[in-house]
This record gives structure tokens, C-alpha cells and sequence, in this order.
């Protein structure tokens, strides 16, 4: 293996082909990986002289080597790049995050579980899930040197599905007295964490080695350990489609909590329709994260309908579906004024030919803008009433 | 503290003091060692040796943590890995450091005596070398440290010179002489990289030429002084002003040497005079001309920058003391026509600042063809993958340009970069100091057209060191040659 850049390909790489075959009877690597040049952020030359270049000892001082790997991994790509100090502060961000779930997880779980795939709930089962998919992804990427996605896969995974969603569902189990349910959670959280650290250690050594130091019943360093496979995780597609279908749902509750403007934990009840029976048992959880009891019947006057799967949640509480029309209504309104102001704008002659064509453009953009917006709430509105 | 209560502590990841002692925690446990004999499909991947004066960059980072990542992926999976550390001699750039640092005590490498310089620049390299290595460190690189090569190590420099031996009786190493990019100040080619072009007012002087038989041709040139050396003057085949002039000689002003007067298409009718004269020791296009026409390629400035004995009086005096002679010459003969400002670009040497002068010297070449074609094979048969793919174009495009014939980038330049100083003094002073070891006579420099002689001793003793090309330790002995098959270690 050589990694390169670009400008070597004719200097060393040939080089050592040719010599390599000539001399040392055979090849001197099989596959050569050219990486992209990064150049300024204004697309010049990182250069000293020019002023354009940014030390990355400087950048490992202030965010870290692990972000600044990160951010580095994340901008490779085929074609030349531009540096982005954003992506080394993303990598900053999660390595915090990283230390704040582990850390949540190693000082609650159950003192006597072991990191051990243990799918007890559905929740449980689908974190499996997803894990076996993003070692199977993240390796893939590893293999075809599709490092900028691979950084966004383990992202998407630690970030969003582990730290925000199941770490959000176990809280409650882990905190709780149910002592198997806690088992399950601190042992299947643990196992997730030491499989992360695995992923991530090529990427991100430091934070996750140090990590490593605190998970129960480990043996020897991180950088020794086996790379992740998915060998005994049990995959099962069905709690994948189930849990999936909640957090559709509370996505969309969460959203009807802000256009309704009610406050995050503000009772909310729900009927369920359709195929309805997987969310049904996941009561708990639809509770947990979304703050919504499912009950048998709907109490009197209008619900909103919520897409969950295959199912649908028709929620209703705290006068919601009126504050909703009265919110979404009042929207509209603002929505048509601003494309009607827009298009008096339009309409006056003077104002297109005098202004720049730019700012013509502009205004023309807003006023479709605003126009499809109105549209959307007016749909919204009679989903509403349609519910 | 028991771990609970630390980590109950430590509310936020603290990348400072964890790095430092994490690595710690690597080196102690030796993760980074390579074993040869340990089990596991070996995956192997060198460095790409950073200058040993350089600093790391954004380049450096990227490429070492794509190295880092694939490296410690591997070895999770259970590869008996190897991350070949180490870093490259830089030939100029170190002997600028030290230079410098000579300067500071008022002294010149010349006050020092050869000898007593190198051992200055190993002293440097000694003592300053690892920044960069400390600098990979920091990154988190899994590198091989145990293992740092550098590229004039004993065993590498050996390697070097077992190839250009082989080369040689292989009968594809061959010299001539090449117009090159002269620093006067550094005593050495430069590469066009390294070469700074700026702009720059001189002036154009328009000098006629007496040709045999009655009649003159004119031609300009911002350096008289080279007139010197010229060995024809050329003008286009289709210029009428010129076809009767076509066959006869001119008289050389100063010299009054007779040259032929040819046709040449590259030579540009519109520009000054449309008459060139050729002078293949001094310009790169004349160098061309002059070898396509089978004309000699005489030198009015030496090395050293000074004048040679084409015009014995002068001989001695700095090219810009040549200058005013000549000027003065031509004006008081009356073959100064016409001197006129002229705004142009010229090169400078980037790191001593001074003018370049191209200049003609003895170097390498080494026939590529029969080198070149199994490098081209390996890569259409994807026995050698380029990722992404379409980067493989670039290599395939190059091999088959530098196929045909003999290239001068390809061997010559790489052997004088692995040396660092002028191809031709190291290479001959390394290639008889080895055939001392091997048992002859004591290492002498003898280089024809050079005055150079150095009696350098090998740095290291006893031939049982002497890496051999078809040993079981190429893993061990270089980076650049090959890290690879017979040991079994395989990127």
C-alpha cells in the first residue's frame, strides 16, 4: 500500500515500480491511494508565503487530534479540496459527544453487566440493528477508501441513532428499578460503545482508546483489540421497522409541539390506526421518547393525523388541534401578505427596470417562496380538518 | 482514585491531557513494532519520507492520517503490519539550513573544507532531524518508529548505489552532456521547480556579424558575452532576406571564429532581426537547435561562473565583468548596432537568489524503455490498483511518454536527489568508495570535465553491513527501493 499525492505519481510511484521490478524481483505495493490536495479556504494554494496555510499543529493544539483527523478524513475526497475548519470542529464535537455517552452509559448501567448484545426490548434489538449495518457500512467504506463517508456514517450513528434516540430510550430503564429491563439496557448499551470505539479508532485513536480504559472486563489496549465485525449480533429487521415507525412518530410530535408552540412534555394522547399493532406494543417507548399515552378511544372534537410506519397516530390533548389551526392559519396569512407585498414589488415597472437584475431576481424568488409556503399550510389545514 | 470516581471527575473529553499520555501508553506497549516473524497476512505501507527540515503541513496531515486509519484498521483485523518510518535527506534545503547557521558564525561551507561541512550536516541532521517524526507523533501516527530510516543512511545509500551499479551493467546508464539550471553561488543544478522566474530590465543589443564573401547578418541578444561561445546562426527557411545567406559562415565578433549559417523553422521571422544566433552552452532552445544540427556546444562561462578561455585575456573574469569587455569590444569594432531597453523575464535561483545561468554539464541519463514497460504492464493488468481509478491515466500517460529513447528525469535525477549534491561528483566518489569495500584499490574521485576529487571514506565499516539486492532484508534496508516481496511484506 502507498498513499500519495499527486504530484509523486511520476516521481516516487514510478519509481518504485520500476526499480521494485527490476531489482527486488516484484512489486513494492499492489494498490496506490492518492489523496486530495487541501488548499485554502478561498480555493488558493495552502502556502507559507502566501499567508494561506493553516499549521495543523495548531489545529491539534486547539481541537484536538482526533478532530483534527476527523475534519481531515471528512474533507478527503477524489478531487482537489477546499480546508474547512468546520469539519475539525464537527470532529471536536464528537469526540464530547462520544465522552458524554459513554460516560452516561459506564456511571449508570447495572455495576454487574458486561458489554454483551442483549435484545431484550425492541429498542434494544433495533441499536443492534443498526450497529451491524454501520460496521458493515463503515468497513466497506474503509475497504474502498471512502473516507469522507465512512466519517459520516459513524457520525450519523454515535450522533443521531445511539446518543439521541436510544440513549434518550434507556434513560428511563436505567434509572429505573425493573432490573432486567436495566440489565439489558447497560448491557447492550456497553456492547454498542466497545463496537463504536472499534469503528472509530482508525479515525479517532486517542478518545476512544481512552475510552476503552473505562469499559468493565476489557483486556489490553484498543489499537491491539479486534476490528468490529457483526459476528454475533443479531439482526432482526422487524424491531428495525418498528422502532423506525416510532421515531417517525415522535419526530412528527416533536414538530407539532413547535408549530403549536406547546411546551416539550405537555400531555399528549394518541388513537392509532392502520397497521397498528407493532407501534401498539411500543407504548413505553412512544412515552418515553414523545411524551404520548396511547388510549382506546378518542375523546370528542378534531385530532392530527401523524404518519408512524404503517400506521398512523391521531394525537389530540391541551387543545392542540386548535392551536395548531389557529398557529397554522395565522402563518398562512403571513405567508400570503409577504407574497403579496412581493408582488406589488413585481408589478411596479419603475422597480424592475431601475434595480439590478439581481435584486429583481430576488424578489421574484420570494415571492414563490412565499407563495408554496402558503400552499403547504393551506394542505396542512385541510389535513387537519380531513383528521 | 478508583476509575468510577475519575471518570465521575472528568465531566469533559480533554484532548490535551490525553493525548500525550495515551501515545505513551502505545509506545510502552510497543503496538507500533513490527515483527517479521509474528503471524498475520503482512500489510505494509512507507512513508512517503517528509523533508528532515520540514515541518508538518496540511499535506502531511492528510496523508498521514489516511495512512493511520488503514494502518490501524489492519493490524484490529489482525495484519502483521509495518508503517515504515522516515524521512528524506532534502540535499539542498540541508545544506541551506546548515549554511546558515554557519553564516551566523561568519563562516562559509569553503572555510570548512568538505570533509569537516558533512560532518556539520549529519551533526544538524543529528540533532535537529526528528522534528517532523515528533511532529507525526503528535497526529497520532502508528508509524514504525524503531524502524526510522533515513534516505542517506549507510545500508540505503548502499542500495542506491547496488541499483545504479546494476543499471550501469545493464548498459542503461549512460552520460552526456545537458544544459542545466546553474546556481553559481550553490555550485549546483537546480531543478526548474526550482527556479523563480521575475521580470527584470536589461538591455537588447543588436550586433552584426561579417559573413565570408562580402555582406553582414545581424542578430540581437541581451548577453554579448555568449557570443563567445556560438556555434551558428539560424534563420528560417522561408525568410527571403536571408536565403542567399544560406551555406556561407559568418565571422564570430571578438573571436573571429567562421560558424555556418543554417535554416532552422523554429526560428522566428518577426522577432528582432529574424537571424538567431545558436548557442547551444548558454540556451535551452540553441541547446536543442544545436543538437538537431549536429553543432558542438562550446561554454564561455564555466562552473564557477566565471569566463573560460574561449577568449584567453578575459579568461577568469565574473560573467558580469565579461559583459562590459564585451560590450565595449563590439562597440569600439563597430558591430554594436543598436542597443535598445528590454523588459523580460529571467530565472533566478529560489533558494540563493542568484541569477541562473544555463549552463552545460556532465549528467546521467539512463535509458528507461526496457525499465519502463513491465512498470506499464503491472498497472494495465491491475496488478498495481491506482484509487481512484482515473489517477492511473496520469502514471500510464507518463510511462509511455518517457518510453522511447533516453530520459534524463527519470534516473540521473533521482540518483542526484538520493545523493543531494551534484550527480555527478557524489555518484562517482559513492561508486569508488564501494568498489574500495568490495576490495580494490583506496576510493578516489576522478570525473572527467570535473575538478572535483574527493576521497571521501565510506561512513560505515565492514562489507558484512553491505545490504545485498537479493537478500530476504529488503523490509529493513530501504524504503524506496522496495518494502516489499522477498520478506513477504506487501502493501
Amino acid at each position: 500500500m502507498l498513499v500519495t499525492g499527486r504530484d509523486i505519481i511520476n516521481l516516487w510511484v514510478a519509481r518504485m515500480i520500476m526499480t521494485g521490478i527490476a531489482f527486488a524481483d516484484g512489486l513494492p505495493f499492489t494498490d496506490v491511494y492518492i489523496n486530495s490536495t487541501i488548499q485554502a479556504a478561498d480555493g488558493r494554494r495552502m502556502s507559507k508565503s502566501l499567508g494561506t496555510g493553516v499549521d495543523p499543529l495548531d489545529l491539534i493544539d486547539q481541537y484536538g487530534a482526533d478532530a483534527t483527523r476527523y475534519g481531515l478524513l471528512k474533507m478527503c475526497s477524489t478531487q482537489d479540496v477546499r480546508f474547512a475548519e468546520g469539519m475539525i470542529d464537527e470532529g471536536r464535537g464528537l469526540a464530547n459527544k462520544l465522552w458524554n455517552a459513554s460516560r452516561l452509559v459506564l456511571l449508570n448501567a447495572d455495576p454487574e453487566a458486561l458489554p454483551t448484545p442483549n435484545g431484550l426490548e425492541a429498542v434494544d434489538r433495533w441499536i443492534l440493528d443498526r450497529l451491524a449495518q454501520t460496521i458493515d457500512d463503515v468497513t466497506a467504506g474503509y475497504e474502498d477508501f471512502q473516507f469522507s463517508a465512512a466519517t459520516k456514517t459513524l457520525y450519523a450513528f454515535i450522533w443521531n441513532e445511539f446518543c439521541d434516540w436510544y440513549l434518550e430510550a434507556i434513560k428511563a430503564r436505567l434509572y429505573g428499578d425493573d432490573v432486567a429491563s436495566k440489565r439489558a439496557a447497560s448491557e447492550t448499551a456497553l456492547f454498542v460503545i466497545e463496537r463504536t470505539l472499534g469503528l472509530l479508532h482508525p479515525m479517532c485513536p486517542f478518545v476512544t482508546e481512552e475510552l476503552w480504559s473505562f469499559l468493565p472486563a476489557r483486556t489490553g489496549l484498543l489499537a491491539w483489540s479486534e476490528f468490529p465485525t457483526t459476528d454475533g449480533i443479531p439482526r432482526d429487521a422487524s424491531a428495525a421497522t418498528t422502532v423506525a415507525a416510532v421515531i417517525q412518530a415522535v419526530t412528527g410530535v416533536r414538530r407539532l409541539r413547535q408549530d403549536a408552540e406547546l411546551s416539550p412534555r405537555a400531555e399528549l394522547v394518541a388513537t392509532i390506526t392502520g397497521d397498528a399493532d407493532a407501534v401498539r406494543g411500543e407504548s413505553a417507548l412512544l412515552a418515553a421518547l414523545g411524551a404520548i399515552q396511547l388510549v382506546e378511544t378518542a375523546a370528542a372534537g378534531p385530532a392530527v393525523p401523524l404518519p408512524a410506519g404503517a400506521a398512523t397516530l391521531h394525537i389530540q390533548g391541551d387543545g392542540l388541534a386548535g392551536k395548531l389551526r389557529d398557529r397554522l392559519a395565522k402563518r398562512r396569512e403571513e405567508a400570503l401578505a409577504e407574497h403579496k407585498k412581493a408582488e406589488a414589488k413585481l408589478g411596479n415597472a419603475k422597480f424592475v427596470e431601475r434595480a439590478p437584475a439581481e435584486v429583481v431576481e430576488e424578489e421574484r424568488e420570494r415571492s414563490e417562496r412565499f407563495a408554496r409556503d402558503a400552499a403547504e399550510l393551506e394542505a396542512q389545514l385541510a389535513a387537519l380538518d380531513a383528521g | 482514585m478508583d476509575r468510577r470516581a475519575e471518570l465521575e471527575e472528568r465531566t469533559r473529553y480533554e484532548a490535551a491531557e490525553v493525548e500525550g499520555r495515551v501515545f505513551a501508553g502505545w509506545a510502552e506497549a510497543n503496538v507500533f513494532t513490527a515483527d517479521p516473524s509474528a503471524p498475520g497476512e503482512p500489510y505494509c505501507i512507507a512513508l512517503p519520507p517528509p523533508n528532515v527540515t520540514g515541518s508538518l503541513h496540511m499535506g502531511h496531515a492528510l496523508n498521514g492520517a489516511v495512512q493511520d486509519l488503514l494502518i490501524r484498521w489492519r493490524r484490529m483485523q489482525g495484519r502483521n503490519v509495518l508503517w515504515q518510518a522516515g524521512t528524506d535527506h532534502a540535499g539542498i534545503a540541508t545544506q541551506m539550513v546548515v549554511e546558515r547557521g554557519l553564516a551566523a558564525e561568519g563562516k562559509t561551507r569553503h572555510d570548512l573544507g568538505r570533509d569537516a561541512f558533512i560532518e556539520r550536516v549529519w551533526a544538524w541532521k543529528e540533532a535537529t532531524g526528528s522534528t517532523i517524526i515528533e511532529q507525526y507523533k503528535r497526529l497520532g501516527a502508528s508509524m514504525d518508529y524503531s524502524r526510522e530510516r533515513f534516505t542517506m543512511d549507510d545500508d540505503y545509500a548502499l542500495a542506491v548505489q547496488d541499483v545504479f551499479v546494476e543499471l550501469h551493467s545493464r548498459g542503461y546508464i549512460y552520460r552526456d552532456n545537458y544544459l542545466v539550471n546553474w546556481s553559481v553561488p550553490l555550485a549546483t543544478a537546480i531543478s526548474d521547480l526550482e527556479v523563480e522566474h521575475k521580470d527584470v530590465n536589461d538591455a537588447l543589443y543588436e550586433v552584426a556579424y561579417a559573413v565570408e564573401g562580402g555582406g553582414e547578418i545581424t542578430i540581437a541578444t541581451v548577453r554579448p558575452v555568449t557570443i563567445l561561445a556560438d556555434v551558428a546562426i539560424a534563420v528560417h527557411p522561408d525568410d527571403p532576406r536571408y536565403a542567399a545567406m544560406l551555406g556561407k559562415f559568418a565571422i564570430v565578433p571578438m573571436v573571429g571564429r567562421k560558424i555556418p549559417i543554417i535554416a532552422d523553422e523554429r526560428v522566428e521571422i518577426e522577432f528582432g532581426t529574424g537571424a538567431l544566433k545558436i548557442t547551444p552552452g548558454h540556451d535551452p532552445i540553441d541547446f536543442e537547435i544545436g543538437k538537431d544540427h549536429g553543432l558542438e556546444a562550446l561554454s564561455a562561462i564555466g562552473l564557477d561562473g566565471k569566463l573560460t578561455d574561449l577568449m584567453p585575456e578575459w579568461e577568469g573574469l565574473t560573467a558580469d565583468e565579461g559583459h562590459e569587455r564585451a560590450v565595449e569590444h563590439l562597440r569600439e569594432s563597430g558591430a554594436l548596432r543598436e542597443e535598445t531597453p528590454y523588459r523580460h523575464s529571467v530565472g533566478f535561483c529560489q533558494r540563493s537568489g542568484a541569477r541562473i545561468e544555463p549552463l552545460i554539464s556532465l549528467q546521467w541519463f539512463c535509458r528507461m524503455d526496457e525499465l519502463a514497460k513491465p512498470a506499464i504492464d503491472v498497472v494495465k493488468s491491475r496488478e498495481v490498483r491506482f484509487h481512484p481509478e482515473r489517477m492511473e491515466k496520469i502514471y500510464l500517460d507518463w510511462m509511455e511518454q518517457i518510453r522511447p529513447g533516453a530520459s534524463r528525469a527519470s534516473c540521473g535525477g533521482a540518483i542526484a536527489c538520493r545523493f543531494g549534491l551534484p550527480p555527478t561528483a557524489r555518484m562517482s566518489c559513492r561508486l569508488s568508495a564501494q568498489r574500495a569495500r568490495v576490495g580494490s584499490s583506496r576510493p578516489t574521485c576522478s570525473i572527467p570535465g570535473s575538478r572535483r576529487r574527493c576521497g571521501r571514506t565510506p561512513r560505515s565499516a565492514g562489507p558484512s553491513r553491505r545490504p545485498s539486492l537479493r537478500s530476504g532484508t529488503r523490509a529493513t534496508c530501504s524504503l524506496r527501493v522496495a518494502t516489499s516481496s522477498t520478506s513477504g511484506l506487501r502493501g
